[in-house]
C-alpha cells in the first residue's frame, strides 16, 4: 500500500467527489476525527425503524401459540391474516454470543406451518403499521429481516412483502441465516399498512421458518437493525396491548399471578356493586376492549378479597387512558381483586 | 373471530349503553362502542350481516 500526503482532495469537475467504487471500504482509522461541522450529511442510517417489536423481544400474551384461526395476535403487534391455517408461532432464543445475525439479538420468531394452503386461500403473518402516526407519507420504503428455514426452501415457496401482495419477494431459503430485503413504493392511504414477513399462497406451506430483526424504514437502503431498549419497545407495544400481570406472566393461564393485580378492600357493608377505576401506563390507540380475569383465571369474572371467585365483572367508560371495572353480586363486607387486559390493536 | 354472545351494558353513571359484553373465541370481553375498536367493528359487521344479535342491557 502506498501513501500520498496531501492537505486536500477536490473534484476535477462537476459537483461530486467519488472515493473508490462499489465494494470499496473507506477506512477512517481509530482515533481519527470525522468532522462534518456545517456540512449536510445524507445516506446515514435514519435510526427510525417503523416496525414495533421487530426484534421479537416483547411477548405479553404468551410465548407459544398454536394458531387455528386468523386475526390472532401472538408476539406483540404481530398477527395472523387471511384464511385459517394450522401454524405454531413461538419465541426462540439465540445461542449466547452467536454472530450469524449481527449485534447479538436475544430472540427470534419461529413460524411452523404444518400443511399446505388450500386452493384460492392464503395465510399471512404480518404487522399492521398505524397511519399516519407511524407511517405518515407515501413513497419508498424498505423492509428487511433475517430468515432461515429448518430445511431448504426453493425460490417461490416462501413469500413476503409490503402492502400490496401483487409485488411479493420470494427468495430461496437455506438452513443458514440470511438477510432479505424488499423496497416498495407505497401510495395507499387508510388507517394502516400491512407488512407481511410470511405470506403463504395456495399450495405453499409445510415449512418452518425462523425470523429475526424485522425493520421497515424510509428510502431504498436496508440499514443495520435499530435495537431499542426493552422499556421503550414495551411502551410502544402498550399503545395497543397492556396487561396488569407481571411481564413474564400471562393473562388467564397458569397459576394466578398476584403481583400487579388490582385489589380493593372497601369493606362495604352491603351487596352493592364495587367500582374500581383503572388507569393505563400508556395511552391507547383507541378505546380498548377490556378483559377481566378473576383469581381462578376465568374471563369476565372477578374475585372477592377472600378468594371467592366467579362473580360477574364488566367495564364501562372504556377510554384511551383508563376504564371503570365493576364486580357485581358480591356478599357484603368484601373488597375485590382481578387482573385486566386492555387491547386496542388494529 | 367467533362471537357467541353479545349484550349491551349500561354505564352505571348515566344509565345509557356504553359497552358490549361479548364472548369471542371463548373469552368474555367488554367492548366499547367505538368504531375504531377492531372488536366493535367485527361485532357490527356480523350484526349488519344478520349473523349476530346484541341483547338489550339489563336495567339498572
Amino acid at each position: 500500500m502506498s501513501t500520498i500526503n496531501v492537505n486536500a482532495i477536490d473534484k476535477e469537475s462537476g459537483s461530486t467527489l467519488t472515493l473508490g467504487g462499489s465494494g470499496t471500504t473507506v477506512d477512517i482509522p481509530s482515533g481519527a476525527t470525522f468532522d462534518t461541522t456545517g456540512a449536510t450529511v445524507t445516506g446515514l442510517p435514519a435510526k427510525s425503524n417503523i416496525i414495533i417489536n421487530g426484534g421479537f423481544d416483547i411477548w405479553q400474551r404468551q410465548i407459544s401459540f398454536t394458531s387455528t384461526s386468523v386475526n390472532e395476535y401472538s408476539a406483540d403487534r404481530w398477527r395472523t391474516e387471511g384464511n385459517i391455517h394450522n401454524t405454531t408461532i413461538s419465541r426462540q432464543s439465540f445461542t449466547f454470543g452467536q454472530t450469524d445475525v449481527p449485534n447479538y439479538p436475544t430472540y427470534f420468531c419461529r413460524i411452523a406451518s404444518s400443511s399446505t394452503v388450500a386452493s384460492g386461500q392464503y395465510w399471512g403473518f404480518q404487522q399492521r403499521v398505524e397511519r399516519p402516526q407511524f407511517m405518515s407519507g407515501s413513497g419508498e420504503y424498505t423492509l428487511s429481516f433475517w430468515v432461515k428455514a429448518s430445511a431448504p426452501v426453493s425460490a417461490g415457496a416462501f413469500t413476503f412483502g409490503i402492502a400490496s401482495m401483487t409485488q411479493v419477494s420470494a427468495p430461496a431459503l437455506t438452513t443458514s441465516w440470511q438477510k432479505v430485503t424488499a423496497t416498495r413504493t407505497i401510495a395507499s392511504s387508510g388507517s394502516y399498512v400491512s407488512i407481511y414477513i410470511v405470506r403463504l399462497g395456495e399450495g405453499q406451506g409445510n415449512i418452518t421458518v425462523d425470523i429475526a430483526d424485522v425493520q421497515l424504514e424510509i428510502g431504498s437502503v436496508a440499514n443495520s437493525f435499530e435495537r431499542r431498549n426493552v422499556a421503550e419497545e414495551l411502551a410502544l407495544c402498550q399503545r395497543y396491548y397492556e396487561k396488569s400481570n407481571n411481564f413474564n406472566n400471562y393473562p388467564g393461564v397458569g397459576s394466578f399471578d398476584a403481583s400487579g393485580m388490582y385489589l380493593s378492600r372497601d369493606g362495604t357493608a352491603s351487596a352493592v356493586s364495587r367500582y374500581n377505576p383503572v388507569s393505563f401506563a400508556v395511552r391507547k390507540r383507541a378505546a380498548p376492549t377490556m378483559t377481566i380475569y378473576d383469581g381462578a383465571n376465568a374471563s369476565g369474572k372477578i374475585s372477592t378479597d377472600s378468594a371467592l371467585h366467579g362473580y360477574s365483572a364488566g367495564t364501562s367508560n372504556n377510554g384511551e387512558t383508563g376504564v371503570m371495572v365493576y364486580g357485581s353480586g358480591f356478599p357484603s363486607h368484601y373488597g375485590n381483586y382481578f387482573h385486566w387486559v386492555a387491547e386496542s390493536e388494529l | 373471530m367467533n362471537i357467541t354472545f353479545a349484550k349491551y351494558v349500561l354505564d352505571p353513571l348515566v344509565g345509557e349503553a356504553s359497552s358490549i359484553n361479548v364472548t369471542i373465541d371463548g373469552v368474555t370481553m367488554s367492548v366499547p362502542l367505538d368504531p375504531a375498536n377492531r372488536h366493535y367493528a367485527a361485532i357490527m359487521e356480523q350484526v349488519d350481516s344478520g349473523t349476530l344479535t346484541i341483547a338489550e342491557a339489563d336495567n339498572g
